[in-house]
């Protein structure tokens, strides 16, 4: 590591040369959480010849630590299966890096290329393989996994076609800030370029999908690529990470040197500091003056949602979430708002609409959220803080910023309310009333037609019957939107969907992973008919691994949403929205249930209203898997909803499939 | 005696206690030259103030200055070769017929506009130092990345990715062993090099990087020119050669090729005044700079922006 300790001549950012001797010396792991220690009195300097126009410099020189967001803090003393001289193949060597980081779940589909991994695998003793059908069921479960618990998903494919079907995965959990870390193996080093068998340049079509990548050239950077690779994927902004492996480096036998450094100078040094008092005290001012604050909150809350609801009692705004923010403030509470965007509820957007401070904490300001940029929040001031400082300006320009992990801010500035006179400082009574009105005013509805079943009715009674208690995944398209709206989510990390990529087919992999991480839980798939096809192969891993997990599967026989967008403006001109058989357009095609029987998962339909609540009873209490496909009528539409482009005054609240546009 | 060196000064005096030096140059060379002498003790000191003559034109368009026949000798036989410089004004996607209404968009789109204004992608780079009224110039950044394989795929990818044109590109080792210095020239307004500047930060190999348009920097570029000369015509582009102070490197029978280092302006120049003879080949470096540490900015001294 000479070359790092030699940079304080050149660069601003002083280098943790202390940092790197401190854990060369320590002969134990690297555990995140000890990381604080070393980089003490190394890291007061922010970045000051870096000359950005716009960015308001977030942190003072007085702070000293670097906040950490990682959860994970793997064992200290970790008694290896092998003699610490003693040889080993390099997928040997893989395989105890990722026990060392206290991995004890992967899903990996075997191939040519990562055949010496899997044999490795059975040779550990504390990881297991949950094997999913596909590869992209594999990456979509480790999503799952790492959405519904926190920790790192792993996954693991091999060359070429495996390598590739991970794509969607990564790109879903780069846009959603997921932790992950994608192994795939590779040709061996000399047949890389050749065009060899099976062979992909996962790295370069990877490069703009994932947070960072890497490609092993030696095998005695296994261990600290492993290490380098848990800490991309769960600091700053969480995100995936792809190692992929040769197959000659995985056979090559070498002696692991566990305790080398990690070279992430640069990212380290730029890693957001803890916030500063002064832009904490400004934001409890501005809170203090305004009259119709409103909390707009996202995917950045859900380590957060202890501070939130304290911050929630000290202050009484009322909170707005985002699909992905869903559950980081209980949606049963008085002062939730449910979801706002497109299908947002009409008084979330109300409230964001006529507010004059927005508190957009841990969110990107998403085109769904805001529709017409110029028109969003546009009487308010707005509070951004973020943990990535590219978001922060992106879309919106904030009046207050704060680049730093919303925890530590949170707490902060609780503790300056906290230290004043805290109850009854701050009066929004006649601002909440209003709201209330248009709660009143707009509710969530939907209409019911003779016998055939509301799909949002359904959501209504599985609320009811799981208590609002079960992890739920989803696929994409109307079931999506009508389960963020009518479920309502007590806690974080109980909502797993695809937010930013909207990928079809990730409910039932998502599901798998999520039963993985919580054995305890109810978890239910609430799918559409088109998502869940596209990974129907998964049921076998279901049954194979005796997961619990109910399917609730919304049968409309076509393509819902773009259905809903075909008949408002394109006249109802079905264009390949179809799902069922033409010839047989009276009978549900295809039959769910055979493919549940295929794999010995029992089932069973409901059509009838009446039937339902009985139906989904069934369902929670017959343990192991189960399918029950509801049929509804595909004339039912999303709503409200906020044409794209669009303002708040756009809002659409009445209409579906029955009349014409 | 080196500092006298440096600034290309000549010493035209010199006594047991004082030495007399005289130095031309710009507004910025002169407060450098001061600066770093000041320390020995300025005794005396005489400058003659600014002079200045407009640069001449090139083309049709350029005013005749009306003087005796034998300044020009080949106009009384022929007429003159027109010098063209040729205006490059390409519209994008002129769809002035698309139906406007955004409801039925799953994305909120309006219709294009005609993004041809900004000449910054000309390839003579014609807005480069005035102040375009949108704000739009070009950006020059320089940034520190690891010596890695793929590093400037990384770099160049998220520059298009997110839309930003890259004018120029420049790599090479920097000061310290296993980094690289990226030097590339960006057109955009200040608030989206801003963007573009918090997306790098986000790169894993990027130690750091800076915008340095509005710090005095000193920038310099390596041009290699072929042009098609037969020897009568040879002896011309070497005057033009000698003027610019560029070498020629290559000569063969039909064509020279020169050889030029400087800053744009003066890049640009040497290639106007060549294009008449026929350019063959152009290989273009792209521009490299560092920051002034003497701060000192002719620009800014000299009051108005060059103009080309």
């Amino acid at each position: 590591m000479a070359a790092a300790s030699t940079h304080t001549a050149t660069f601003t950012n002083p280098p943790p040369s202390s940092f790197i001797s401190t854990t060369s010396k320590k002969s134990a792991l690297f555990s995140i959480s000890k990381f604080t220690l070393p980089l003490s009195h190394n890291f007061g300097k922010p970045n000051l010849r870096i000359i950005t126009s716009s960015l308001p410099k977030p942190s003072a020189a007085s702070s000293t630590t670097i906040a950490q967001t990682v959860i994970t803090s793997p064992e200290t003393n970790f008694s290896s299966r092998f003699a610490p001289d003693q040889p080993r193949k390099g997928a040997d060597i893989l395989v105890e890096a990722l026990e060392r980081q206290g991995v004890t779940d992967v899903f990996a589909y075997p191939g040519g290329a990562s055949m010496e991994i899997h044999q490795a695998l059975t040779r550990s003793n504390n990881i297991r393989n949950v094997l999913p059908r596909h590869e992209q069921g594999g990456i979509f479960a480790a999503e799952g996994y790492a959405r519904s618990s926190g920790k790192p998903g792993i996954c693991i494919a091999t060359s070429g076609p495996g390598a590739t079907n991970l794509v969607s995965g990564l790109a879903d959990a780069l846009l959603d800030s997921v932790p992950l870390v994608a192994i795939t193996g590779q040709v061996p080093r000399r047949m890389i370029g050749t065009d060899a068998f099976q062979e992909t340049p996962i790295v370069e079509v990877t490069r703009s999908i994932t947070k960072h990548n890497y490609l092993v050239l030696d095998v005695d950077d296994i261990p600290r690529i492993v290490r380098e690779a848990f800490l991309l994927a769960t600091s700053g902004r969480p995100g995936p990470v792809l190692i992929d492996v040769p197959k000659d480096i995985q056979q090559q036998l070498a002696v692991p040197n566990w305790n080398q450094p990690i070279k992430l100078p640069g990212y380290m040094s730029r890693l957001p500091k803890e916030p500063s008092e002064i832009h904490l005290e400004q934001i409890v001012r501005l809170i203090s003056e305004s009259k119709k604050p409103v909390l707009y909150v996202g995917g950045g809350c859900l380590n957060s949602s202890e501070e939130l609801r304290k911050f929630v009692e000290l202050t009484g705004i009322p909170v707005a979430s985002t699909l992905m923010g869903l559950g980081s403030f209980p949606g049963t509470d008085e002062l939730s708002l449910q979801m706002l965007g497109m299908h947002g509820t009409v008084y979330a957007n109300y409230a964001v609409d006529k507010s004059d401070l927005l508190l957009a904490f841990g969110v990107r300001f998403d085109d769904r959220v805001t529709g017409k940029l110029e028109a969003f929040a546009s009487r308010a001031k707005i509070v951004h803080i973020d943990i990535d400082s590219a978001e922060i300006g992106k879309n919106k320009q904030p009046h207050v910023s704060v680049c730093a992990d919303l925890k530590l801010a949170l707490k902060g500035i609780n503790r300056i309310l906290g230290g004043k006179d805290a109850e009854g400082r701050f009066d929004f009574s006649a601002w909440r009333e209003e709201l209330d009105e248009q709660k009143v005013k707009y509710p969530l509805s939907f209409k019911t037609f003779e016998e055939s079943i509301p799909p949002q009715y359904a959501i209504q009674v599985l609320d009811e019957l799981t208590n609002g208690e079960a992890i739920i995944s989803t696929g994409v398209g109307q079931h999506q939107m009508w389960a963020a709206q009518f479920y309502k989510y007590r806690r974080p990390r109980q909502w797993l969907t695809s937010g930013g990529l909207g990928a079809m087919g990730f409910g039932l992999p998502a599901a798998i992973g999520a039963a993985v991480a919580n054995p305890d839980a109810i978890i239910v798939d609430i799918d559409g008919d088109g998502s869940f096809i596209m990974n129907v192969q998964e049921l076998a891993t279901i049954k194979v691994e005796k997961l619990p997990i109910k399917i609730l599967l919304l049968n409309n026989q076509h393509l819902g949403m773009v259905m809903q967008w075909e008949d408002r403006f394109y006249k109802a001109n079905r264009a390949h929205t179809y799902l069922g058989d033409p010839s047989r357009e009276s009978e549900i095609f295809p039959n769910m249930l055979k493919f549940a029987e295929a794999c010995g998962i029992p089932g069973a339909q409901v059509t009838r209203k009446a039937d339902l609540r009985a139906a989904i009873q069934t369902m929670l209490d017959t343990p192991g898997p189960y399918l029950l496909d509801v049929i509804f009528p595909h004339q039912e539409h999303v709503l409200p909803m906020i044409p794209s482009g669009g303002a708040f005054k756009d809002v659409i609240t009445e209409g579906d499939g029955r009349t014409q546009y | 005696m080196w500092l006298v060196d440096i600034f290309r000064a000549k010493v035209v005096d010199i006594s047991e206690h004082a030495l007399t030096i005289e130095v031309t140059g710009d507004p910025g060379k002169m407060v450098a030259v001061q600066r770093n002498l000041s320390k020995f003790g300025i005794k005396e000191l005489a400058r003659t103030g600014k002079i200045a003559l407009r640069r001449e034109k090139l083309g049709d368009t350029a005013p005749f200055w009306n003087f005796s026949a034998a300044s020009y000798p080949d106009l009384e036989e022929k007429k003159r070769t027109g010098i063209f410089i040729p205006e490059t004004n390409q519209s994008l996607n002129g769809n002035a017929n698309v139906d406007t209404s955004s409801r039925g968009d799953v994305y909120p789109v309006e219709p294009y506009d005609d993004f041809s204004a900004n000449q910054v992608l000309d390839a003579h780079w014609g807005i480069l130092y005035d102040e375009d009224p949108s704000g739009l110039r070009s950006h020059t950044l320089s940034m520190l990345v690891n010596n890695t394989p793929g590093v400037l795929n990384i770099v160049t990818g998220v520059i298009s990715r997110r839309g930003y044109n890259i004018q120029s590109l420049a790599v090479g080792p920097a000061e310290k062993e296993g980094l690289s210095r990226i030097t590339t020239v960006v057109p955009g307004t200040d608030e989206s090099i801003g963007k573009l500047v918090q997306l790098l930060h986000k790169l894993i190999d990027l130690h750091e990087v800076q915008d340095i348009t509005h710090l005095p920097f000193a920038e310099r570029e390596l041009i290699l020119i072929k042009i098609a000369v037969n020897t009568a015509a040879r002896r011309d582009v070497l005057d033009i050669a000698k003027i610019f102070r560029a070498r020629a490197v290559d000569v063969s029978d039909h064509t020279i090729t020169l050889e030029l280092t400087g800053d744009l302006n003066k890049i640009i120049a040497l290639q106007r005044l060549l294009e008449p003879y026929g350019i063959c080949e152009v290989a273009r470096t792209g521009r490299v700079a560092l920051v002034r540490e003497s701060g000192v900015d002719s620009t800014y001294l000299r009051g108005y922006p060059l103009p080309l």
